[in-house]
């Protein structure tokens, strides 16, 4: 035994001479860093960082040198040759390895202790907990890397395999790595906890590290060590092209997996879901006024939309109350890997507009990440009009003013009917139209067709287009077979020219008054360009709004940076100028944008008749 | 013959090639199956690295692997001396070699580039109907020179056997040292395929690309020396000895001194840690937004807008009101924070900004007139240069427009009494009152508002309202006399303006006491309280020596009530006051641990409720329990 260790370190002296320095040059670092982040004092600071960057780069080290290169180079059969049974021949490279990084760990508690000595004394209590843990916790790490060694050149894809193993269980099971093993000895509290001795998750690692050293020693011994001299050589060509081909299948087979995978419902605390029919609702916040009846009410909306949809069930929504909001303001949340639609608005404001606010939850819900293929464009006519007219279909009686300001605002759109091309290029249309505008006129195209076919032809075209399901290449396959033209004549009887027609007939047909109202709405045409100034560029720009208004009245611009090629920026990333007209005036940005920059730019104008805003085209500028 | 160098060199990568075919394959999956083509405009995918950010990840890995044998192998394995024995120059079978590596390791971009583009060709909407070639063409040109860049060293690292990988850690510990030595931003290959864009124009950085070009030519030329000379001179000897070196070891001794660099010399000023989550829930955040007046610029949350509105339609009047007190010019736009203003305040001002508190908290009325009283001190602050430094005179004039301009005249009378009550109690003197830190040692520093408004009233009596703005351009004029002392400077002032200081110091006694006058019997009845301390462990209490002044039988018909307040620095200002108390009984309690320090300071006071204001006495000394210490205080 004592010529096997002599032998071990004969061989290798000056690695361990080398892996010494390397930890004396850690530790100074490590101590010099936590002297000048001042948190060097008040525990085990060094240990506990030593542990994670140093000890499994020892034990990866001495795993290579005292296993893989012995047996790579079947240096083992001279040494089994002599009168030493094999178990000891692997025994010593065990202890010798699990020594010297105790030995180095040792050496760094050391350090830590006479900074804490200096600091604020220090109990044996302290100390022994702190040895236990950080001791216990190495002999794991090396046990697990000594093991490796004996896997020879499958050793990397095993821990790799072993890693993401583990993370997958983690991520998909409630097992909280954290509380075990060696994650729960070294974690942020070894530095300062003083007395705490974690029994079960030291037993844990104990067993572990058995376990592991005793794997290790039986591959060394199986076929008389055959096995491991064998997986201890270099791979061949074939082989590793053959195993990187596997790590990037596997990774292609794990973004095919992890992008269908939908995380958990948020848990809200303190809260309480309001069930109905294949829909949830949970007031967040408390019951705020009468946020209960709210959520009641919109769980309410929402069944009664599912069962419309035939939808098996909606997201979970998570409903907020906020008393800063404006009324019409509705704000999103998120939680880190959470499923849920959270939203939130000012519930109790006099102002608050329930069927407002349900259309835009209507509005994030079929726009959800299950569902992105309604972001095509030959799809969003129907998208942006859906969910006002869901809110004001008929028999409501509430919303009949609701859908007057939305037949003004179709009006204003197009006083004649929509263009062939409006529809297809709707994007254009509704950056050229504002979004409320543009969603009063695709409101009125599905009443159109539920005037001429009936409601149920728009339940058929709806139903259609929004089960658009996710992003893949599959459903483009399948859209690319039937086409949104298609979609509409199949479900509503109409050619998309018919329905053209039909739409520019009813639109013609509403009662002359409305029609005048209509055309005597505002319409907004701005000039823009770079505007000098000192340092940053500013825009000017002028505004011909026209019937004018009086003096005063505010208008606001809208402007937002885009990034280089971005055609179009959504609404909520504008930020908003509010000016006071005057006749002829010639205004001047707020804000300044750096050179080079892509700003877009568009300027509104609150019509209260109509309840929205009309707005000028969008229009880009490069700023100089 | 140079063909069939190339068919040779692309026989000997074939297991490059079909890894490379594999990735090409994936790409196009996920490209085309996982995603849909349709909806993957350019633009997203402009703003990192490259087209595709995991070109890098590919063409790095697969460079080196193939830079490991490319060159070296024809050596080691003595194949050299057949082709030498062909009719072709070395230089030929190095090309040949670097053409099938190079178009191999392009071939990845490549199909990046043109994926990316028929996505994009697939997803053009109507509001981008653009092919972007141009783009295009750039991203492939960009990405082909990083490539051959990255050949170039992977070849030379090549004949370093596999200690030439650390080539690969060693180059990012480089390129993360970019902030240090600037120099090195030339040699960063992500330069050329991290885009800078005026507009939608790549703007190429030219002189990055020229040195890497010249850096990829030098080091291809250094590759082919030691090809050419077959090897590196003693290079046999060199794999030899690195051979016999523990290469993983050095690896790990490496990683360890790279470790330690990184721990003494910390983290790159870029490489922030990740962002603190506030709460379970992460909200859209509103985007800050503007309204633009004549005269001031208006910022604020963009979903708080409703509230804030009908201040907007206001202010130019009140702006027009003020400057028309004080007889000046309109000058740059004033900016009103409405985020919020400090404790214990409504605004503050500074040369051209104001905050304040939101209207939706305030109400339109008391915003204007909050408004306006920030406002009057921007252009106290314009008009003097900021030179008029008797806060008793400026929060005075603010005051007095306020309450003049913009609140009910009741409210101005209620101030004048309030001014004169605490005049006729602690008999304070204009010279007293022009001094904050006595008023804040002895008394109260916000006194400054009545005293100032009052010393407003009789200025304004005794010499008309453009008299102050008069006052305050002769401190903002550019002919002052230098190296005046604080009190001479001020004296000179008020003399050019024409105002003595000791006739105003009369007028404003005066004043005072006539309006007190009228009250005097009912205020001379008022109670002065008076209080013993305890300090106990756990709290401090203030005990009134005559508790028959709080007695209940009158409570709803007593004119005042008894407050209590705490400091723990003499100095403190009045926000950082411990607060708000009131006497329960005869009793006034405040925590020992909402003290700091051995020592505080306490006030009790009356609060009168016909002026609406805190008449206090003087502050007085206490001393809080040291451990195992008797109680202290008087």
């Amino acid at each position: 035994m004592r010529a096997l260790v002599t032998k071990e370190l004969r061989e290798h002296l000056w690695v361990f001479f080398g892996l010494t320095v390397s930890t004396l040059l850690l530790t100074a670092a490590l101590a010099f860093r936590a002297h000048v982040d001042e948190d060097g004092v008040g525990g085990f600071v060094l240990v506990h960082r030593f542990f994670w960057t140093a000890v499994p780069l020892l034990s990866l080290a001495l795993g290579n040198r005292l296993v893989v290169r012995e047996y790579r180079s079947m240096t083992q059969l001279f040494v089994e040759t002599l009168p030493v049974s094999r178990v000891a021949m692997i025994s010593v490279k065990f202890w010798l390895g699990l020594v010297f990084i105790s030995c180095n760990l040792a050496f760094v508690g050391l350090v830590d202790m006479a900074t804490v000595l200096y600091a604020e004394g220090l109990s044996p209590t302290f100390v022994s907990v702190v040895a236990a843990k950080a001791l216990a916790s190495a002999a794991l790490i090396w046990s697990l890397f000594f093991l490796l060694a004996f896997l020879g050149r499958y050793r990397w894809l095993i821990f790799a395999a072993a890693v993401v193993g583990l993370s997958y269980i983690t991520s998909t099971t409630e097992l909280e790595l954290s509380q075990h093993a060696l994650f729960a000895l070294v974690d942020s509290r070894l530095a300062t906890d003083q007395d705490t001795v974690p029994w079960l998750a030291l037993g844990e690692t104990l067993g572990i590290t058995a376990f592991l050293a005793g794997v290790a020693h039986g591959l060394g011994l199986v076929r008389e060590g055959s096995v491991a001299a064998r997986l201890a050589q270099e791979m061949s060509q074939r082989e590793k092209i053959t195993l990187v081909g596997l790590a990037l299948t596997g990774l292609l087979a794990f973004m095919v997996l992890d992008e269908h995978e939908e995380p958990a419902p948020y848990e809200a605390p303190r809260a309480e879901a309001l069930a109905r029919d294949g829909v949830l609702v949970t007031l967040v916040s408390g019951s705020h006024g009468n946020g209960q009846d709210h959520a009641e009410a919109l769980a309410d909306e929402l069944s009664e939309l599912r069962a419309w949809l035939g939808w098996k069930r909606t997201v979970h929504v998570y409903l907020a109350h906020r008393f800063s909001l404006d009324p019409g303001v509705y704000q999103r949340g998120y939680v880190d890997d959470a499923s849920g639609l959270i939203v939130r608005a000012n519930l109790t404001h006099e102002d608050f507009d329930p069927a407002d606010f349900h259309a835009w939850v209507i509005a994030q819900l079929i726009e959800g990440p299950q569902n992105k293929r309604v972001f095509t464009e030959d799809r969003a006519w129907v998208r942006d009009g859906f969910p006002n007219y869901w809110v004001s279909r008929q028999g409501r009686s509430r919303d009949l003013q609701r859908g007057r300001a939305l037949l003004l605002g179709a009006l204003y759109a197009v006083p004649d009917g929509p263009e062939p091309e409006m529809l297809r290029d709707w994007f254009h249309t509704s950056s050229q139209l504002g979004p409320e505008v543009s969603a009063a006129l695709a409101w009125s195209g599905l009443r159109v067709i539920e005037r001429r076919r009936g409601a149920e032809a728009v339940q058929h075209l709806v139903r259609d287009v929004l089960k658009a399901g996710r992003s893949t290449g599959s459903n483009v396959w399948r859209d690319w077979r039937r086409p949104q033209a298609r979609v509409l004549q199949e479900t509503t009887g109409l050619e998309t020219d018919a329905l053209l027609e039909a739409w520019g007939e009813e639109l013609r047909s509403v009662e002359p008054a409305l029609r005048a109202e209509a055309s005597a709405l505002p319409r907004i045409t701005a000039t823009w360009a770079p505007s000098a100034g000192r340092g940053a560029s500013r825009v000017g720009y002028t505004v011909d709004i026209s019937p004018a208004p009086a003096s005063g009245t505010a208008f606001t611009m809208h402007a937002a940076t885009a990034e280089p090629l971005q055609p179009t920026v959504p609404y909520a990333d504008f930020r908003s100028t509010t000016t006071l007209w005057k006749e002829g005036g010639s205004y001047r940005s707020d804000r300044a944008f750096g050179s080079g920059s892509r700003v877009m730019l568009f300027v509104g104008l609150q019509v209260d008749s109509l309840g929205m805003e009309v707005v000028s085209p969008q229009h880009a500028l490069v700023m100089p | 013959m140079i063909r069939a160098l190339i068919a040779k060199e692309l026989r000997g990568l074939r297991p490059w090639i079909g890894l490379v075919v594999l990735v090409h394959g994936i790409l196009l999956v996920e490209s085309f199956l996982l995603h849909a083509a349709d909806q993957q405009p350019l633009w997203p995918h402009l703003d990192g690295n490259l087209i595709n950010p995991g070109a890098f990840a590919i063409v790095v890995p697969f460079a080196f692997g193939i830079g490991q044998s490319l060159l070296t192998q024809e050596l080691s394995g003595g194949t050299i001396t057949f082709l030498d024995a062909l009719p072709l120059h070395r230089a030929q079978v190095f090309c040949a070699k670097v053409l099938a590596a190079g178009g191999l390791l392009v071939s990845v971009p490549l199909v990046i580039v043109v994926t990316a583009g028929a996505q994009h060709a697939l997803s053009r909407t109507s509001v981008d109907t653009e092919l972007h070639l141009d783009l295009l063409a750039i991203s492939l040109f960009m990405q082909a020179v990083v490539t051959a860049y990255i050949l170039s060293v992977a070849l030379l690292a090549g004949w370093l056997g596999r200690p030439g990988w650390m080539f690969i850690p060693m180059g990012f510990l480089l390129v993360d040292q970019q902030h240090r030595f600037p120099v090195l931003y030339f040699l960063d290959p992500a330069r050329l395929v991290d885009p800078d864009f005026f507009g939608d124009a790549w703007v190429v950085p030219w002189g990055t690309l020229a040195s890497q070009l010249a850096l990829t030519f030098v080091l291809f030329l250094l590759s082919y020396a030691i090809f050419a000379r077959r090897g590196v001179p003693g290079s046999s000897r060199l794999t030899a000895l690195l051979g016999r070196l523990p290469w993983r070891a050095g690896v790990v001794f490496l990683l360890v001194i790279g470790s330690t660099v990184v721990c003494v010399t910390g983290s790159s000023p870029e490489s922030g840690g990740s962002g603190r989550r506030e709460g379970p829930i992460r909200w859209t955040t509103a985007l800050p937004a503007a309204a633009v007046t004549a005269s001031y610029v208006f910022h604020f949350p963009s979903d708080q807008a409703q509230p804030v509105m009908p201040l907007v339609a206001q202010a130019d009047r009140v702006d027009a009101m003020i400057r028309e007190f004080l007889d000046v010019r309109a000058g740059d736009p004033i900016h009103v924070d409405l985020s919020g203003s400090r404790r214990r305040t409504h605004g503050t001002a500074g040369w051209d900004k104001i905050r304040m508190v939101q209207p939706s908290q305030l109400g339109l009325e008391r915003s204007i007139a909050v408004l306006g009283h920030e406002t009057s001190h921007v252009y106290t602050a314009r008009l003097s240069d900021r030179q008029m430094t008797w806060p008793v005179f400026n929060e005075g004039l603010a005051e007095y427009l306020e309450l003049t301009l913009f609140s009910e005249p009741e409210d101005a009378e209620r101030r004048l009494r309030y001014a004169a009550l605490v005049h006729h109690r602690n008999k304070i003197s204009l010279e007293t009152a022009v001094d904050d830190a006595e008023l804040r040692r002895r008394w109260d520093e916000d006194l400054r508002y009545p005293l100032g408004y009052a010393l407003m009233v009789s200025l304004i009596r005794d010499h008309g309202p453009q008299r102050i703005a008069e006052i305050l351009r002769a401190f903002g004029r550019a002919d002052r006399p230098d190296g005046l002392s604080r009190d001479e400077a001020w004296r000179e002032a008020f003399q050019t303006a024409d105002v003595g200081i000791e006739r105003m110091a009369a007028r404003w006694d005066e004043l005072l006491v006539e309006v007190a006058r009228p009250h005097r019997k009912v205020w001379d009845a008022l109670p002065t309280p008076r209080v013993e301390v305890e300090v106990g462990e756990e709290n401090v209490e203030l005990v009134l020596t005559d508790p028959s002044i709080l007695s209940s039988d009158d409570e709803d018909s007593r004119p005042y009530e008894v407050w209590c307040r705490f400091r723990t620095d003499s100095g403190a200002k009045s926000q950082d006051y411990i607060e708000h108390l009131y006497f329960y009984k005869d009793r006034c309690v405040v925590e020992v641990g909402a003290l700091s320090g051995s020592r505080f300071d306490y006030q009790v006071g009356i609060n009168v409720f016909s002026v609406r204001g805190v008449v206090w006495e003087e502050w007085e000394e206490g001393v809080l329990l040291e451990d195992g210490g008797d109680t202290g205080g008087h």
